[in-house]
């Protein structure tokens, strides 16, 4: 949960793009540009997901 | 997006037997390739995939691209890759450094110039050229503008030819501007969506000019809608222009106009009739029960299809009916239904039994002398499409919609008859198909395959490539797979410049027979041996599929021999490249009077042969000599009096209509 972009290995803009859409796509969900710039690490994506498909 | 092909069945499992199978991988991920993709699907396919190598395995052949873009596009480099794989290219993807592409292009220690592309591809968003002009520009103003961009692109365009020899395709613009005056955009000149458009209108002008392709991107957007393919949060998110779930179309574009220029487009439409050219089948509801016609929308639908297959037909494609049906009840259709729009002509293989279809297609292909992969199989049936998916992968089989309203979307959709040209002969071609048909009748009347040729009244027109022949020229080296030994692929520019080098040989045939006019049907080109002057190689031969058998590859090398010999020329070199489909010319040359060179018979199978022409015995052949064209003294005019040839001496220009320009 503490994972950041750093600690990946070869991680690059493609890699953090095809994230964002798999993530996306998986929960069916869509991020807006400033909640993509406020990720900073993997629990931050988390509770944003959840509070997305908490509130619809 | 994709709609016309299947969706995958099992994507993860397929994928990972596809990696557990090793010798045969790569036709298991070829197979996978033809499903509806997702883009983190066609993600994966690629990771699988891997680095394209250098020698491609039998049956795929490689190709080095290279993107020149002032937005990101790594994203779209894995739907690339798979949309290639789908035509069995295997695609080596260099992508610039974001944004410098003319720096790429310019500076000759860039890693552009290692690459040593085949294809440049410049994909760059219209907000540069239009951001300078301002919305109050005047119509002067606004076109000078947009007049510097097109020059600019120009020059970058021939700053890729000339240093690569590449083939350049340019993406056009996506209108990505919001309306600003709305629907009166259109009449303010310095308007940002009126500039776009402009951009455009002047961009495809250019590129028929100076024979460069397009990948329309700008018509995709408006058939799936700006929002399907721009998603301003990606383009905020890492100057993504094309929206990730867009790119699987945006490969299949890119890699239609790739196969197209190597001559891999389709060249046949299989039609199955009942429920697909009419509603109901004629079998059961008789000619008075099928639905066709203006009146209901079922039989308009159906209508529509015939109307498109017609169209298609008159560019140049092939149709055929393929259905399982009795003979005679089907081809009555065809002669006596009214609201027909196909006629039985139109057809130029029809194919009506009840025998299953994929031996059909076999025959289909078989008689019309065309590779099987050059088919599309439409038909509404879904167990019919899968089983011939099943028996036969190399046949396109469209994934057609279960309401027939969209039967003519999904086809075009496909993409699958996407031409980088289009020429006189094209619209001639599915008549000549028709032709061959008349012929093969006539040959089984006759009593032998000599008197079949002697009664053809066959006459050939030859001569060095003509300004107004060269496209078709170009076409037809681009995209003859069967009667070509060497498989090379000139651009027009290439056939231009061997069409005006010193000592280069070239030589293009037409062929008449009492049949028609089968048009522009074989071309040559011979390059001397820069160590041996009067030796020239035959660098290429083609001839078109549709003249097989008719004695013209003899006749051709007749006249080959004779000209070249007024060049002073002592030898001919030639050699044969074997390729999955140019088998039918592996013997080519020793039928001709070659003999193997002694240093040849390569690992490779690479064949060579040599021709002493002093010891050159013409081929007596049943093709008179019609006209001669340009510079005389081209070939000597007596005829061995024993030659079979019905020589009917020379005919003069203006009695030509072939020569009358």
């Amino acid at each position: 949960m503490e994972t950041k972009r750093d600690d990946v290995e070869n991680w690059d803009s493609f890699a953090y793009i095809s994230f964002i859409v798999a993530v996306e796509t998986e929960f069916g969900v869509k991020f807006g540009v400033a909640e993509v710039e406020s990720f900073q690490h993997v629990g931050s994506i988390v509770r944003k997901i959840s509070s997305l498909l908490l509130t619809g | 997006m994709l709609d016309w092909l299947p969706v995958p069945q099992d994507f993860r499992g397929s994928l990972r037997l596809a990696l557990e199978t090793s010798p045969d991988r790569l036709e298991k991920l070829a197979a996978l390739s033809q499903h509806r993709l997702s883009f983190l699907e066609t993600i994966q396919l690629d990771r699988a995939l891997g680095p394209a190598c250098s020698e491609p395995p039998q049956g795929f052949s490689s190709i080095r691209l290279a993107i020149l873009a002032s937005a990101t596009v790594d994203h779209l480099v894995p739907a690339i890759r798979v949309a290639g794989l789908r035509r069995r290219l295997l695609i080596d993807v260099h992508v610039g450094p974001y944004g410098q592409y003319r720096q790429q292009l310019l500076d000759a220690d860039s890693p552009l110039h290692r690459v040593r592309p085949q294809i440049v591809l410049l994909s760059l968003t219209a907000r540069q050229a239009i951001s300078a002009v301002p919305v109050t520009a005047m119509v002067a103003e606004a076109d000078a503008a947009i007049g510097r961009s097109i020059a600019e692109l120009r020059m970058l365009w021939r700053k890729a030819r000339e240093t690569f020899h590449a083939t350049v395709i340019q993406q056009t613009f996506l209108n990505v501007a919001e309306p600003l005056f709305g629907g009166y955009d259109r009449l303010v000149a310095g308007a940002p969506a009126r500039l776009i458009a402009q951009l455009n209108e002047r961009l495809s002008q250019a590129a028929a000019e100076d024979g460069v392709l397009l990948l329309d991107i700008a018509r995709a957007s408006e058939r799936d809608g700006l929002d399907a393919w721009f998603d301003v949060t990606r383009w905020l998110q890492g100057k993504l222009e094309i929206a990730p779930p867009a790119a699987p179309v945006y490969g299949d574009l890119l890699a239609r106009v790739i196969a197209a220029q190597r001559g891999l487009s389709k060249k046949c439409l299989v039609l199955d009739l009942d429920n697909t050219l009419w509603g109901g089948v004629i079998g059961d509801d008789g000619p008075e029960g099928i639905i066709l016609g203006e009146g209901t929308g079922t039989g308009e639908a159906h209508l529509a299809l015939q109307r498109y297959a017609k169209q298609l037909r008159e560019r140049g494609v092939i149709l055929a009916v393929c259905s399982k049906n009795d003979p005679k009840v089907a081809e009555a259709v065809f002669r006596d239904h009214s609201e027909m729009l196909l006629k039985r002509t139109d057809i130029a293989a029809f194919v009506a039994n009840w025998e299953d279809k994929s031996t059909n297609l076999r025959r289909i292909a078989e008689q019309l002398n065309i590779g099987i992969d050059s088919l599309v199989f439409v038909d509404d049936n879904p167990a019919e499409r899968a089983r011939i998916r099943q028996s036969l992968p190399m046949v396109a089989v469209p994934e057609l919609p279960s309401d027939a309203a969209e039967y003519v979307r999904c086809l075009a959709d496909a993409g699958y008859f996407e031409s980088v040209v289009f020429t006189a002969d094209d619209s001639r071609r599915a008549e000549q198909y028709a032709d061959n048909a008349s012929r093969e009748a006539f040959l089984d009347s006759s009593e032998s395959v000599g008197d079949f040729l002697r009664g053809l009244d066959m006459s050939v027109t030859f001569g060095p490539f003509e300004t107004v022949d060269l496209t078709r020229v170009a076409q037809l080296i681009g995209k003859t797979n069967q009667f070509n030994p060497t498989t090379r692929r000139y651009s027009l520019e290439d056939v231009t410049k061997f069409a005006t080098t010193d000592r280069c040989l070239t030589l293009q045939f037409r062929l008449v027979d009492r049949f028609g006019d089968n048009g522009l049907v074989s071309a040559m080109i011979l390059r001397p041996d820069p160590h041996a002057p009067d030796v020239l190689d035959i660098d290429t031969w083609v001839m078109s599929c549709r003249v097989f058998g008719r004695e013209l590859e003899r006749e051709a090398m007749n006249i080959a021999v004779e000209t070249a010999r007024c060049m002073g020329v002592r030898a001919f070199r030639a050699d044969y490249i074997p390729t999955p489909k140019n088998g039918v010319v592996s013997a080519l040359y020793p039928t001709v009077g070659f003999t193997l060179a002694s240093e040849a018979a390569r690992q490779d199978g690479v064949a060579r042969w040599l021709l002493h022409l002093s010891d050159y015995v013409p081929h007596p052949t049943h093709i008179a000599r019609r006209s001669e064209q340009h510079d005389g003294a081209r070939h000597s005019e007596q005829v061995d009096a024993d030659s079979p040839r019905p020589f009917v001496g020379r005919v003069h220009r203006a009695d030509h209509g072939d020569q009358a320009r």
